[in-house]
C-alpha cells in the first residue's frame, strides 16, 4: 500500500495556496508535514482527505482517490471542538454511525479508546466540562476509533501536559507498527524530529525542502558546539573569535563556521586543562532548518 | 440518505434533550391551557366578586324626560347597579364621588333643541376609550317613553323594535366563516413553526462552526447530508412542537372552554379531506422552504450574535409572505392573490385559506407546488453549494461578492 500526493495544487481567487506539492509515504510511518501560518498545510490536508477539491493532481492510497468512500481515515483538526453540551459517549457513538461502525462494534471500541486513554471516568460527562487536555484526547479518539489506514494529525501535542504527550506517543507509534500511515502537522520541531522519518516543508504554498529527515541533516555541515563545563570558557572563545553563542548557566552553545574550528576548541580547552562535562559536534536541528529555509 | 438520518436523529435527539426547548415547550403548552381557561377565570372573578362589587352608574334626568322609565334599567341585568336622582350634581362632587369609588360613571340627561343629550362622565377615559353603557339602551328606553306617549300598547312597541335578521348567503364551492378563520389559525401556526423552529437550523449550524466540530463533521459525512440533516432533525422537532400545542390547545377547548361560548361559534364541519390534505402539504413544504433558507443564513455567518442579524433578514421575507396572504384573505377578489399563489414566500400561508373560498384552482395549485418544489431544491442546493465553502472558510464576512465567490468554488 502507498500514499501518493503528486503535483497538488490549488488555488482561491487566482491566488495559489498549494502550488505543485508532491510526496510519497511507501510504508507505515510518520510523515512531517510543516510550514509556516498560512503556508497551506490545512489546504493540502483537507485536499488529501477530499474535503475540498484539488485543482490537480493525484492523491491515491493504495491506488485509490482518498475521499470518504474508498478510504477508511482518521482526522484530528487543528481547530478543536466537540459538541460542547452533549456526553462524551453521545458525540463518539455518533460520529461512529457517520463513520460506518455498527453500534456494538462502535461501543467496544469507544470503551477500548476511552479504557487506553485513561478517560473512562468521563465517559458519560458533558464535553464543555473537560481539560482542553481530555477535550483533545476526545479528539484523537474521534479520529482512531473507526481503525482507519491514514491518519492525519494536525497539532496532536498542543495543550497536552507530559505525562499525557508522553502517553499519546506511546500510542501513535503503536499505530505505526499496526501499518498506519500517519501524516502529523506540528510547530514543535522537537516532536517531528523525534517522530517523523520523512518530512515537507511548506512555504507560502510550495514546498521548500523534502525527504528523509536523517538525511537532510546529514547532508549540513556541523554549525553548532554544546559544551558544557564548570569553568569560564569565554577567553579562549575570543580568542578563537567564536563571538556567536549562547551561555545558560555551565551550558555553551556556541556557533561555528566549519567543524575544524569545533575541533580547534576542543583542542585549546583540554590543552589548558579545562574540565569538560559534555562537549559535542552539533548538525543543525530542524527548528534550525526550518527558520532558515522559512524564516526569510 | 443513511448520513442525512443519522444527522437528524441525532440533531432531534439532542434538541429534545436541552432544557431550553423542554422549559420553552412547558411555557407554550401552559400559555394554550391558560389561555383557553380565561373565560373560566373571568367567571370565578366574578363570582367571588358578586353583586356588592357591581359598578355603579349614576344617571341624571333633572327634566324628567324619561318619565320615570330609567328605573326598569336595573331590571335590564345589565350588570351595573343604576341610581337614578332628578337632581344634578356639580362637577366637583361627581369627581369626589368617582374618586371615592362611590360610583364608576354618571350621565346626565339634557334636551337640546329637539334633541335629547346624553353626557357620559368619568374620571378618564384612558387610551382605550372604555364607556360601560350602550347608548343604544337608552335610545330604546327613550324611544318607549315617546310611542307610550302616543298610545302604542307594549306590543305594538316590541314588535316595531324588532331588529332585522340579517344573514349572508356565498355561492362560492366552498364554506368560509369559521373555516377562514382556522386557515388563519394555521397560517399563525406555520409563522411560529418558521420563526421559532425553522430559525434553530440556522443557530444549530452556527454553533456548530463555533465549536469548530465542523472540521471533524465534514471528514465524517457530506456537507449535503449535514444540510438535509439538520434540516429534517429540527423540522421534526418543530413538527412535534407543533403538534403537542395543537393536541394541548384541542384537549383545552374540549375540557376547560366555556360550553355557552363554544356553541355555535365554531363549526369546523366544513373541514374537508381535501382542505386538510392542502394545508398539510403546504405548512411541510413552507417549513422545509424557509428551514433551507435559514440553514444558508447559518452556513454564512461566523457566529451565534451573528445568526440574529441574518435571520431578521428572512424574519422580513417571511412577515411580507405572512402579510400577502392576509391580505389575500381580507381581499378574496384581488389581483394580487394570484401572486401570493405563485410567490413561493406566501404559497404555504395563502393557498389553504384561498382553497377553502374555493377562489384557487386544481391547476392553481398544481403550479403553484411545483414552484414551491423547485424553490425548495434550488435553496436546498445553493445553502448546500455555499455552505460546504462557507464552513472552511471561518471570520470571512459575507456580503454578496463573498457569497457568489463561495457559490462558484469547486468543493465537494
Amino acid at each position: 500500500m502507498e500514499l501518493i500526493f503528486k503535483n497538488v495544487s490549488k488555488a482561491y481567487t487566482n491566488k495559489k495556496v498549494v502550488n505543485n506539492i508532491s510526496f510519497e509515504l511507501k510504508k507505515p510511518t510518520i510523515f512531517g508535514f510543516l510550514g509556516t501560518n498560512g503556508a497551506g498545510k490545512t489546504t493540502s490536508i483537507r485536499m488529501l482527505l477530499g474535503i475540498i477539491k484539488k485543482d490537480s493532481g493525484e492523491i491515491t492510497l493504495d491506488g485509490k482517490p482518498v475521499n470518504r468512500k474508498n478510504i477508511n481515515f482518521g482526522y484530528m483538526p487543528e481547530e478543536r471542538g466537540l459538541y460542547p453540551k452533549i456526553t462524551v459517549y453521545n458525540q463518539l457513538m455518533f460520529f461512529s454511525e457517520l463513520k460506518g461502525i455498527n453500534k456494538k462494534a462502535a461501543d467496544t471500541s469507544i470503551k477500548y479508546w476511552l479504557e487506553k486513554l485513561n478517560m473512562m471516568e468521563y465517559f458519560n460527562m458533558e464535553a464543555e466540562k473537560l481539560s482542553k487536555g481530555n477535550q483533545q484526547k476526545i479528539q484523537f479518539i474521534l479520529a482512531v476509533m473507526n481503525d482507519p489506514s491514514l491518519i492525519v494529525l494536525d497539532e496532536p501535542f498542543s495543550g497536552l501536559d507530559p505525562v499525557n504527550t508522553e502517553q499519546l506517543k506511546n500510542v501513535i507509534l503503536d499505530l505505526v507498527k499496526q501499518g498506519k500511515y500517519i501524516i502529523m502537522s506540528s510547530h514543535q520541531m522537537n516532536q517531528i524530529e523525534e517522530f517523523c522519518s520523512d518530512i515537507l516543508i511548506l512555504d507560502r504554498g510550495k514546498c521548500v525542502l523534502q525527504g528523509n529527515l536523517k538525511e537532510i541533516k546529514d547532508n549540513y555541515e556541523t554549525n553548532n558546539v554544546e559544551i558544557i563545563t564548570n569553568e569560564n570558557i569565554e577567553n579562549y572563545l575570543k580568542q578563537l573569535k567564536l563571538t556567536n553563542y549562547n551561555k545558560v548557566n555551565n551550558n555553551y552553545l556556541i556557533n561555528i563556521k566549519t567543524k575544524d574550528e569545533g575541533l580547534e576548541l576542543f583542542d585549546i580547552l583540554v590543552k589548558n586543562k579545562i574540565e569538560l562535562i559534555k562537549y559535542e559536534l552539533k548538525k543543525p536541528s530542524l527548528h534550525d532548518i526550518f527558520i532558515e529555509r522559512v524564516g526569510k | 440518505m443513511k448520513d442525512s438520518i443519522i444527522v437528524a436523529k441525532f440533531t432531534a435527539t439532542e434538541m429534545f434533550k436541552k432544557k431550553s426547548f423542554k422549559i420553552t415547550l412547558a411555557i407554550l403548552l401552559l400559555s394554550v391551557i391558560v389561555g383557553f381557561n380565561i373565560p373560566n377565570i373571568i367567571n370565578l372573578i366574578n363570582n367571588n366578586n358578586n353583586v356588592e362589587n357591581k359598578d355603579t352608574i349614576l344617571v341624571m334626568d333633572q327634566e324628567d324626560i324619561y318619565k320615570g322609565m330609567l328605573n326598569s334599567l336595573n331590571q335590564m341585568e345589565l350588570g351595573y347597579i343604576f341610581e337614578i336622582t332628578n337632581e344634578v350634581k356639580e362637577n366637583d362632587e361627581l369627581r369626589e364621588l368617582l374618586e371615592t369609588n362611590k360610583i364608576s360613571a354618571a350621565i346626565n340627561i339634557t334636551s337640546e333643541k329637539d334633541n335629547i343629550k346624553l353626557d357620559y362622565i368619568t374620571e378618564a377615559m384612558g387610551l382605550s376609550g372604555n364607556i360601560l353603557m350602550d347608548e343604544m339602551i337608552f335610545t330604546d328606553l327613550y324611544k318607549y317613553v315617546k310611542l307610550s306617549e302616543y298610545g302604542l300598547n307594549e306590543e305594538d312597541i316590541m314588535n316595531i323594535n324588532k331588529p332585522l335578521i340579517f344573514g349572508v348567503i356565498e355561492l362560492g364551492d366552498a364554506q368560509s366563516g369559521e373555516i377562514l378563520v382556522l386557515s388563519m389559525g394555521l397560517c399563525m401556526i406555520l409563522f411560529f413553526a418558521i420563526y421559532y423552529c425553522a430559525y434553530q437550523v440556522s443557530a444549530s449550524i452556527t454553533v456548530e462552526k463555533t465549536s469548530k466540530i465542523i472540521d471533524t463533521l465534514i471528514t465524517s459525512t457530506t456537507p449535503k447530508s449535514i444540510i438535509i440533516g439538520k434540516t429534517l432533525g429540527i423540522g421534526f422537532v418543530g413538527l412535534v412542537e407543533v403538534l403537542a400545542i395543537i393536541i394541548t390547545g384541542f384537549l383545552s377547548y374540549k375540557l376547560f372552554f366555556p360550553a355557552e361560548i363554544l356553541t355555535g361559534h365554531i363549526d369546523l364541519s366544513g373541514v374537508t379531506i381535501g382542505f386538510a390534505l392542502v394545508s398539510i402539504i403546504y405548512f411541510l413544504l413552507g417549513y422545509t422552504l424557509y428551514a433551507f433558507i435559514y440553514a444558508l443564513c447559518g452556513s454564512l455567518v461566523s457566529k451565534p450574535e451573528d445568526v440574529q442579524q441574518s435571520g431578521g433578514l428572512v424574519a422580513i421575507v417571511v412577515l411580507l409572505g405572512f402579510y400577502l396572504a392576509y391580505f389575500s384573505m381580507m381581499n378574496p377578489a384581488s389581483s394580487l392573490n394570484k401572486l401570493a399563489t405563485y410567490l413561493p414566500i406566501s404559497a404555504p400561508f395563502s393557498v389553504p385559506s384561498r382553497y377553502i373560498t374555493g377562489a384557487v384552482s386544481t391547476l392553481d395549485i398544481s403550479i403553484s407546488i411545483i414552484i414551491l418544489l423547485l424553490s425548495i431544491v434550488a435553496f436546498a442546493y445553493i445553502s448546500i453549494k455555499i455552505y460546504s465553502s462557507a464552513i472552511i472558510n471561518y471570520g470571512t464576512k459575507f456580503n454578496l461578492k463573498t457569497m457568489i465567490e463561495m457559490f462558484k468554488q469547486n468543493n465537494n
